[in-house]
């Protein structure tokens, strides 16, 4: 999907609030609310975002957040990296390349659990050869704002054309 | 700080906002037997206290962020909270974590190209002072990223 620079400026503001009233950003965008709905509507299909509530683990009780690095047998990685994406533990999972071949964030609620998941449930997935654990102490920065240009310009510019804001 | 204190009726409503971060305080509201001033109360709370945020998670690779990368950073002790306020400020950097194990910090980064990443990892991150070394993992591919943690 081609992304305009009116998608680019929608995926700004829901990145800072996935609430923003679709009228404010209509106003904000100098474009009628149905356009906006429309074009969220279509970036959601197309997977481009999901507005969604995230929350951070360490603060919900789920105390135990870990990075695991796999290096997994060649003949293996398609069939593991699908029996650990099926893991509810595992949030995250990548394919890399360099001394390992998976990557995973896993989230638990205790090292008990956690050892549980390293011993038994992983141990029960073919083709891993080994696995690197670095316990995550504390999370400094977790942001979901993966816009090219910061939000900082656009509001400035936006400030500009429209400087009452905030109406919901 | 704020832990442990959700109530069942806080992970019900999280649970729905993790669905359909849009949904109206109205539909919840009625999904769970509840005032819409009630759940209109609870999420300001949790969104006070940094529990819960709600936001529009965009895919990197298909807005023009194609290379990602998870860096582990071998850190000088004495230097590591310096280090992390520093990765914290970077714009490209999404993810930073103080972590256990063969690195002391965990961070994820997004760039446009190979170019880019260099430039982070050769440039940007030698102005960090304190970084002893690094391991670079890119991100070929994203097999799983699921956000609704923290409820069950």
């Amino acid at each position: 999907m081609q992304i305009d620079d009116l998608d680019q400026k929608i995926l700004t503001y829901l990145q800072e609030d996935g609430r923003i009233s679709y009228v404010t950003l209509a106003a904000k965008l100098g474009v009628s609310e149905g356009t906006i709905r429309k074009r969220v509507r279509k970036l959601e299909t197309e997977g481009v975002v999901q507005i969604v509530g995230v929350t951070d683990p360490l603060k919900v009780g789920l105390d135990t957040v870990a990075y695991v690095w796999f290096e997994i047998d060649r003949h293996h990685l398609e069939n593991a990296m699908q029996r650990l994406a099926e893991l509810d533990e595992v949030r995250y999972l990548i394919v890399t390349t360099g001394s390992h071949d998976l990557v995973a964030m896993v989230v638990v609620p205790s090292r008990e659990d956690l050892v549980h998941l390293l011993n038994d449930r992983f141990s029960s997935i073919p083709g891993i050869v080994s696995t690197q654990t670095s316990i995550v102490l504390k999370i400094h920065k977790q942001t979901y704002d993966w816009a090219p240009f910061p939000m900082t310009q656009l509001a400035i510019s936006e400030e500009e054309e429209h400087p009452a804001h905030g109406q919901a | 700080m704020a832990k442990h204190n959700l109530d069942s009726t806080d992970r019900k409503i999280i649970e729905l906002l993790q669905e359909d971060g849009r949904m109206p305080f109205l539909t919840i509201a009625n999904e769970l037997g509840l005032a819409e001033g009630t759940v209109r109360r609870r999420i300001g709370r949790l969104l006070d206290e940094g529990i819960l945020r709600i936001v529009g998670v965009t895919d990197p690779f298909k807005i023009g962020l194609t290379t990602v990368a998870i860096v582990g950073l071998k850190v000088e002790r004495a230097l590591l909270d310096e280090t992390a306020s520093a990765l914290v400020k970077m714009p490209e950097v999404r993810f930073v974590a103080l972590s256990t194990g063969n690195f002391d910090l965990v961070i994820q980064v997004a760039v446009s190209n190979n170019d880019q990443l260099l430039d982070f990892l050769i440039r940007k991150l030698s102005d960090i002072p304190g970084i002893l070394n690094t391991g670079t993992s890119l991100v070929l591919k994203v097999a799983k990223e699921d956000f609704a943690w923290g409820v069950n």
